[in-house]
């Protein structure tokens, strides 16, 4: 597991209060009891981790903690070292 | 207090050499001014780059005694004693989620100071005028927004807390849009609120603001309070989103480091407001 999946799924767990095993790749944050607000909440606490900004339509394509991770990541490797 | 300028906004690098060695700086110019020509964002940079907040107010002449009393007010409260905050928002599930979410968050910040479920499901507009007119140490409200007030409790306008009379509010925070535009009226709300003598401080949009963004001031908000800032400006500083952009939506009318101090009797009294949660047994 990568750190930045192991931090972000800490996030998860603290925001939507939920047991850190529960949160699979896969498995959708709508399944997880993630509603939409939540969801922005979990996003805004990662922007704060990271230090940059999600834009409304990455949030839009967050389906699952997978995708979540994915886009994290891909704003890190474009922010550069 | 310094003249210096014409009338016209103040050129970015005249702006920051005022800026230097400042704590906040409190602009009082031309009353055709608005908070969205006059300011680029709650903060200006100094000539070092330095972020620095920096409030607005029109000058409006004798009407600005009004203001000047109550942030004299404020500003002579006993430092140590932080708060009341009251957590306010408009009946609707995306608001009162933020509501809750702040209060949640404060929570850790009991032992420093009192924090008030305020929310429109749980009281009326006329209780909330007065209970605000306590002076409170803030208020935080989400909610809908317009140039002229909040569309939460009924619709709450200026006239309503400046009319009430009472002690000012140390600051208050709409996170909302357009509270500090004047689009299609007169002076904006939160400037309205703090020319009258209703807070010292205010906060509020020159635009509209994404739920997304205002989730990210809510979260910075509370971090900010929880970190034991207790003055606008710094708070502000503290709260807003990272990466800075050149320009934000949010703006500061009104004293910059207003503190965020009760009148002496206002946690007593605010502590007394019927303010129920729905399910609560009465």
């Amino acid at each position: 597991m990568s750190s930045v999946e192991s931090e972000v799924r800490a996030i998860v767990s603290e925001v939507a209060e939920l047991e850190p095993a529960q949160i699979t790749p896969t498995g959708t944050l709508a399944d997880l009891g993630v509603d939409s607000l939540l969801q922005v909440e979990i996003a805004v606490e990662v922007e704060r981790r990271y230090g940059f900004r999600f834009s409304e339509d990455e949030l839009k394509r967050l389906s699952s903690f997978g995708s979540l991770v994915e886009l994290t990541q891909a704003k890190l490797d474009a922010a550069g070292p | 207090m310094q003249r210096v300028s014409d009338g016209q906004p103040l050129e970015a690098g005249r702006l920051a050499e005022l800026l230097v060695g400042a704590d906040g700086l409190l602009l009082v110019g031309d009353r055709r001014r608005s908070p969205r020509t006059m300011l680029p964002g709650p903060f200006a940079p100094d000539a070092e780059g330095r972020p620095v907040p920096v409030g607005w107010l029109p000058d409006l002449g004798s009407r600005l005694g009004a203001f000047a009393e109550a942030a004299a007010r404020v500003a002579g409260r006993a430092k140590e004693r932080v708060g009341p905050v009251a957590v306010l928002g408009q009946w609707d599930t995306r608001y009162l989620h933020l509501a809750s979410r702040m209060e949640a968050r404060l929570a850790a910040c009991a032992a420093r100071f009192r924090v008030l479920r305020w929310t429109a499901e749980r009281l009326t507009q006329a209780d909330l005028v007065r209970g605000l007119r306590y002076g409170l140490g803030a208020a935080v409200y989400f909610g809908h927004g317009r140039p002229e007030g909040w569309a939460g409790y009924h619709g709450l306008r200026a006239r309503h807390l400046v009319e009430q009379g009472g002690e000012p509010v140390g600051a208050m925070f709409s996170v909302t849009c357009l509270t500090a535009s004047r689009w299609r009226t007169g002076l904006a709300f939160s400037e309205a609120v703090v020319l009258g003598g209703a807070a010292a401080g205010a906060v509020g949009a020159v635009g509209e603001v994404e739920h997304l963004e205002n989730m990210r001031w809510m979260l910075g908000l509370a971090d900010a309070l929880a970190a034991g800032e207790t003055l606008l400006g710094p708070t502000l500083l503290r709260a807003a989103p990272y990466p800075q952009r050149p320009t934000e939506p949010y703006r500061i009318i009104g004293d910059p480091l207003a503190q965020f101090v009760g009148a002496s009797n206002a946690e007593r009294r605010a502590a007394a407001m019927f303010a129920p949660a729905p399910g609560d047994i009465v």
